[in-house]
């Protein structure tokens, strides 16, 4: 097992090893010329200098889905029935919650700490096992009753700390992230305390799992919601990083982000359309 | 000759004054805060309209696009969000480019979601509550409730113009529609190279697929 270890970690490396070698390779993306300050603005934005291979990532990852997770994630949503995969998100939303409620303590949230702790304790003993979310108590007629579940991890507490997310990222096999989220992603196998519950030999084999299964299961209920988005998008690369950066703000944020997240739409609606009346708006 | 200056003279007071007129009006509307469940009333006249059509299995799918395109019309600031999405791109687009754009903008919305009517599945639609901010803007947090599924939150952010109250961005599960085609189109456009005809054409034939999709 050991040995596997440092497979794992040789693999690692020589994968970072490669994609520095590719960084190099197609470049990075080329900056507008600074006397147009719009387009620096928005150059800045996108803080996306790797874009050439970041893209290029998007597209391998883009083939991996085809051939790949797609497939899995819909054999696993019609072999299986929605009682059962529910307590297949369940048992992993379960096995997460420890590591979720030290991030709740690391970030202040105490009334968080105590919804993920109750979480846990009333699952893992009632559920089974996580096998049901009881706490959630889900009932369609009153979705305000029970305690819902919330993820967390490294990155938001990176964040909440001050860490800024540092340039976007696109991983091979992850997909969307920055840097900061990335380093985050690397500590949480540290953090989660359900971890050091099973002997060392087994622990990377038994987060890697759950991570699978979470992916399997994550894709499985946005199988229509990704088409979607790809269909209806010219540019599915921007698309995506624009999705992703605004998701982890609402992630971080914990539902209490702006009240207005345009602050710059006011300006364009505000200006005089008075002049261009050409809409087809009007019948 | 006097004569010609004079009526010159008058038509430069007249567009003078009417455009003054104007203006007032427009500053005056423009500065109206929304009145407390204003807004609200909207949301959900709008939500429970989108529920009828989608929930009626008589009208075929040109009819609900049909419906669908005046509901959008009639709730939704489509001209702001379309120069909003477009950017800093629009101020360097010319009339007739403007003209097209909007146009498309309004097809390309419409269609876009009316390839994803077949996906109502029952579908209830609660508003949950509103507030006003202090310039008068008004958000109204709903609900989506999927039976059997994890209900999805979506937050309307309304305001009013020039005497309409009208939905300038929705904003499901924490991510912005506006916001997020607008990074969509930027990055169309420098693709074509900041050429604003190249840009439409990729728009229009975009909107030609989803088209068939959508039939």
């Amino acid at each position: 097992m050991r040995e596997h270890f440092m497979t794992v970690r040789n693999s690692a490396k020589l994968a970072l090893a490669g994609v520095i070698a590719l960084a190099a390779l197609t470049g990075c993306a080329t900056p507008p010329p600074a006397s147009d300050k719009e387009a620096m603005a928005a150059f800045n934005e996108d803080n996306d200098p790797l874009e050439p291979l970041n893209r290029y990532f998007f597209e391998v990852n883009r083939g991996i889905d085809h051939l790949l997770l797609r497939p899995v994630s819909e054999i696993y949503r019609g072999a299986l029935p929605e009682g059962v995969r529910n307590s297949v998100r369940s048992v992993v939303n379960n096995l997460e919650t420890p590591g979720i409620f030290v991030h709740d303590i690391l970030q202040g949230e105490v009334e968080r700490a105590s919804d993920s702790f109750g979480r846990f304790t009333t699952n893992t003993v009632f559920g089974p096992a996580g096998l049901n979310d009881i706490a959630a108590g889900d009932n369609p007629k009153n979705p305000d009753a029970g305690i819902p579940f919330h993820g967390e991890d490294t990155g938001q507490t990176l964040a909440v700390w001050g860490a800024g997310p540092g340039p976007y990222l696109m991983l091979p096999f992850y997909g969307p992230s920055n840097v900061r989220d990335t380093l985050g992603m690397a500590i949480n196998f540290y953090i989660n305390p359900i971890n050091y519950i099973v002997p060392n030999e087994h622990r990377t084999g038994f987060a890697t799992a759950r991570t699978v299964v979470k992916g399997i299961d994550t894709r499985s209920r946005s199988i229509e919601t990704f088409d979607d988005i790809e269909r209806g998008s010219i540019d599915f690369y921007a698309t995506v990083r624009s999705l992703y950066r605004q998701y982890r703000a609402s992630q971080i944020a914990n539902g209490r982000g702006p009240k207005n997240p345009l602050p710059e739409m006011s300006e364009e609606l505000e200006e005089d359309n008075g002049a261009e009346r050409v809409s087809s708006v009007r019948k | 000759m006097r004569r010609r200056k004079f009526l010159g003279l008058c038509a430069l007071t007249l567009a003078v004054a009417v455009s003054a007129t104007d203006r007032a009006a427009m500053a005056e509307s423009r500065d109206r805060p929304l009145l407390p469940g204003e807004a609200r009333d909207m949301v959900k006249a709008l939500g429970d309209a989108a529920v009828t059509m989608l929930s009626n299995q008589q009208l075929s799918q040109p009819e609900k696009t049909r419906r669908f395109r005046h509901l959008l019309n009639q709730s939704f600031a489509l001209r702001g969000i379309a120069r909003f999405a477009l950017g800093r791109y629009w101020r360097r687009s010319d009339f007739a480019q403007r003209r097209r754009y909007l146009v498309l903008f309004e097809d390309y919305i419409v269609n876009s979601y009316a390839a994803r009517f077949g996906n109502y599945s029952g579908e209830s639609f609660i508003v949950v509550d509103e507030s006003i901010d202090q310039r008068g803007w008004a958000t109204v947090k709903t609900r989506i409730q999927r039976p059997g599924g994890e209900p999805v939150e979506v937050i309307w952010h309304l305001r009013e113009r020039l005497g309409a109250v009208r939905i300038v961005d929705v904003v499901v599960e924490g991510i912005s529609m506006s916001l997020t085609q607008r990074s969509d189109f930027a990055a169309a456009v420098r693709t074509a190279g900041g050429d604003m005809d190249a840009f439409l054409d990729t728009l229009e034939a975009k909107v030609r697929k989803i088209k068939g999709v959508a039939k």
